[in-house]
């Protein structure tokens, strides 16, 4: 378990700047072609471009999830089951998207190691790490994705997504989509279950319908809601923050407002039901409000989705307003500080660790 | 002691630097040479050398990903833990080496 989640970060972790040049070059396109009055064709091409990025994002995941878990020979295999999944080759088949991606990186990493382990006579050891690894374990990513997996997980991504799409569009329910979505990004600042909520949202990024650009809009609260509101509590609240914390207010509140909410953690460390709990709270109403309204952008980051927001006075509506009731919150809930405390440390159990050679 | 550490985390921004500066804390703190490699969002900073390595008493990998180069730390005693271990409680972990070493 722990090995899947570290090639999940892993594969994660490469993937992000495909996604920031496509997304940001995709917003800055946009931007120019929608406030220009005659077509440009550079514009035009470079957002043409940026899609075409876009659409390797699944491969990139694929091929980095396999190299943490099968190492170098398993990039390939991986990035080849990655692009099935994203491009599905068999007519009558669709698209497995991120989940048939993460099917992919498992696949090619274990098949990759088990390759490695295989006996072959000593004359065929050099053949079978240049020939027999790329062609076989590659050859059967394309098998297992283009068939099976673009069958059966395809039309479960196409069911997920279909009702996603029938949820965003009906606006009496599409807000508890955008308040779980800002929830799970609020509850974990930058962590595994934001990621999912994210994972989701460029699962869907490029679907015909246009769902991707609102789900897109509806995190925004989750990512920045926490770090402005931590900032702000404490500069209101200076005697239940300690001095440290209050000295870290203008650096959190910069970074909520342009997308790190990993600089929250600090405040959520020392007391992490009352922040958390707060900044969920706080997201989720953002979250409800983006997504009920039916706010789209195709920006990411903070307030560089701003210029993109389909409706910008809700869009800063719904964030000022979560990141009001998380302040609020806070400063109602939490208690003054006794500076003499400790703070508090992690369990004995997760320092059970080994010592390995 | 002469304690060595590579942090790495998904994103590279944040959690990377804020484990290397509480092991360097706690490391100091508790009387250690510290050494900390980061392998952020732009790749290694601050590599550990052969000579780092052959001098370590302990390495300790505070990482949620695979990391790179890890053929380098064949021959040197480890500890593996998440990056939120080592920012919550790097004098924790360090005492607790401190003590699985001596025994």
């Amino acid at each position: 378990m722990k090995k899947f989640q570290q090639a999940l970060m892993t594969g994660v972790s490469y993937m992000l700047p495909l996604i920031v040049f496509s997304g940001m070059t995709i917003a800055l396109t946009g931007m120019i072609a929608q406030s220009a009055s005659a077509e440009i064709p550079a514009v035009t091409t470079l957002n043409g471009f940026a899609w075409t990025m876009i659409n390797l994002v699944p491969a990139v995941f694929a091929a980095y999830m396999a190299y943490a878990i099968g190492d170098k020979a398993a990039i390939i295999p991986g990035f080849i089951g990655g692009y099935v999944a994203a491009h599905p080759p068999v007519e009558g088949t669709s698209a497995s998207g991120f989940l048939g991606a993460i099917l992919a990186g498992l696949i090619a990493g274990y098949a990759v190691i088990y390759m490695r382990k295989l006996k072959v006579p000593d004359f065929l050891e050099s053949i079978k790490k240049t020939l027999f690894i790329p062609v076989l374990v590659g050859g059967l990513l394309y098998l297992l994705m283009a068939y099976p997996v673009a069958l059966i997980v395809g039309a479960l991504n196409d069911f997920i997504i279909d009702n996603l799409i029938a949820l965003s569009q009906a606006p009496q329910y599409a807000f508890i989509l955008g308040a779980i979505l800002s929830a799970m990004c609020a509850f974990d600042m930058g962590g595994p279950i934001g990621k999912i909520a994210i994972t989701f949202v460029f699962a869907v990024w490029n679907d015909p319908s246009g769902l991707g650009f609102v789900v897109n809009a509806a995190v925004f609260p989750g990512i920045m809601v926490p770090a402005l509101s931590v900032g702000i509590a404490s500069l209101i609240a200076r005697n239940k923050f300690t001095k440290s914390e209050i000295e870290m207010a203008p650096a959190s509140i910069l970074s909520g407002l342009v997308g790190i909410t990993e600089s929250t953690l600090p405040y959520a460390f020392r007391d992490p039901i009352r922040v958390i709990g707060a900044n969920m709270l706080g997201a989720s109403i953002g979250g409800a409000i983006m997504m009920g309204f039916g706010v789209s952008t195709a920006g990411v980051s903070g307030v560089f989705g701003m210029p993109m927001a389909s409706n910008l006075g809700i869009f800063i509506a719904a964030i000022a307003i979560g990141t009001g009731i998380s302040v609020a919150t806070q400063v109602l809930v939490k208690k003054p500080v006794d500076e003499t405390i400790p703070t508090v440390e992690a369990g004995e159990d997760e320092l059970d660790f080994e010592i390995t050679l | 002691m002469n304690i060595v550490a590579v942090t790495a985390c998904a994103t590279g921004v944040a959690h990377t630097f804020m484990a290397k500066r509480a092991i360097e804390d706690a490391a100091k703190k508790r009387g250690h040479d510290i050494k900390v490699e980061t392998q952020g969002a732009t790749g290694i900073e601050d590599a550990l050398t052969p000579e780092d390595l052959k001098a370590a008493d302990i390495l300790i990998l505070a990482t949620d990903i695979k990391l790179a180069k890890m053929e380098r730390f064949d021959q040197v005693k480890k500890v593996t833990i998440p990056v939120s271990t080592a920012i919550k409680n790097a004098n924790g972990v360090i005492k607790r080496i401190e003590e699985k070493l001596e025994s």
